[in-house]
């Protein structure tokens, strides 16, 4: 089956509550760290399977990425990326100096599985109160690798029911260009799209 | 400078990449190269006499339902009997053939999905089980783990170079 394809004005929606949670999950993060967390202007594309990866970087460039599984009256998944550099300045504000991505202590490690569920918690929420929709996050996952072995999971998901994947992507980074940054991308599932613009399209 | 025999000079970096869901052939010096694998698998299908090899990037075991879209490279069940038709009409023959497999990482470890039950693994067991159903002997593999890997396959030779971030390169 392939998802009816999103009339403009659903994509507009689409664009509109992802920079929503995307701002409310920049606002989470500047309270932890003290610091202005700005966000680019959200893009929402249909990409061949196969483009995902080269919208992170390019199927070999090495990324920092919690995975947090969308369940609920829509499904789908989050994925919270950054370069190795961007995570090593995350990980020093959080009380990790020197602490590499290459060898992570434990509680480093934690840590940014912390931050992503705190990220994708309040981008979640944004979009359950504007969509009308119960979504529910899984317990975090993170993996420092290849962006193309990243991605596969979430591929995996779409592959056997889309040709496309719909990818909802937001850049966020430290006003101060203190060399946080990262990206928050959602992937719908297309089983539950329709009824996920349609809890948007029910707004006064 | 000579490289030692035990590790062989790399393949040129000049390959032909094979995209998430799709296969191709290559003979001679042809390159296949696969970038970035994690919870797929890749399957080297290798006819030495005629000197080819098929590289297929296979994301799930088989298709979820009937009315899947029909793309037979994304899944083990229809990509690995196409590609030995491909192979076929290249000149190839199915009792010649040996497999090389490698991916089928778990990229993310999650509490309550044990690594057997992961689709890393779910898709080895159903490669394994294809090839064997053909009748195709497995000569090597390198699967599993949680890193991810980028493969390079010479055609004529159906030598194939495993490399990943953290760990030590491998010929198979």
């Amino acid at each position: 089956m392939q998802a009816a394809p999103l009339d403009p004005q659903d994509l507009d929606l689409l664009k509109e509550v992802s920079n929503i949670g995307a701002g409310n999950a920049a606002t989470a993060l500047a309270r932890m760290l003290g610091e202005v967390i700005t966000l680019t202007i959200p893009d929402v594309r249909a990409l061949e399977l196969s483009a995902v990866a080269d919208a992170l970087g390019g199927p070999e460039r090495v990324v920092v990425a919690i995975h947090l599984g969308v369940l609920g009256e829509a499904r789908g998944n989050l994925l919270i990326t950054s370069s190795p550099e961007a995570a090593t300045h995350l990980l020093a504000r959080l009380g990790f100096p020197g602490a590499s991505p290459e060898a992570l202590p434990p509680l480093a490690t934690s840590a940014l599985r912390e931050i992503g569920n705190i990220l994708g918690g309040t981008y979640l929420t944004a979009l359950s109160r504007l969509l009308h929709r119960h979504l529910v996050p899984t317990v975090p996952g993170l993996a420092i690798d290849m962006a193309g072995a990243v991605v596969d999971l979430l591929l995996t998901e779409l592959a056997g029911v889309s040709a496309q994947a719909l990818v909802l992507e937001t850049t966020f980074a430290e006003a101060s260009g203190g060399g946080v940054r990262g990206s928050i991308f959602f992937l719908p599932h297309p089983d539950g799209l329709g009824a996920l613009v349609a809890g948007g399209r029910r707004q006064p | 400078m000579i490289p030692p025999a035990s590790r062989p000079a790399p393949l040129p970096s000049t390959a032909r990449r094979i995209s998430i869901g799709e296969f191709e052939v290559a003979a001679g010096q042809e390159r296949l190269a696969i970038y970035g694998l994690g919870s797929c698998v890749a399957v080297l299908l290798h006819d030495r006499e005629a000197g080819l090899s098929a590289l297929g990037h296979i994301l799930l075991p088989s298709p979820p339902r009937a009315d899947a879209p029909g793309i037979p490279g994304r899944f083990a069940a229809t990509a690995i009997p196409a590609m030995v038709a491909a192979l076929a009409g290249r000149g190839g023959q199915v009792r010649q053939l040996v497999a090389k497999l490698a991916g089928a990482a778990q990229m993310f470890q999650f509490e309550r999905v044990p690594e057997e039950e992961g689709i890393g693994a779910r898709n080895l067991r159903a490669a394994l089980s294809t090839l064997e159903r053909l009748g195709i002997p497995v000569a090597a593999r390198d699967v599993g783990g949680a890193y991810g890997r980028t493969i390079v396959v010479e055609g004529a030779t159906g030598r194939m170079e495993v490399r990943a971030v953290r760990v030590e390169e491998r010929i198979l």
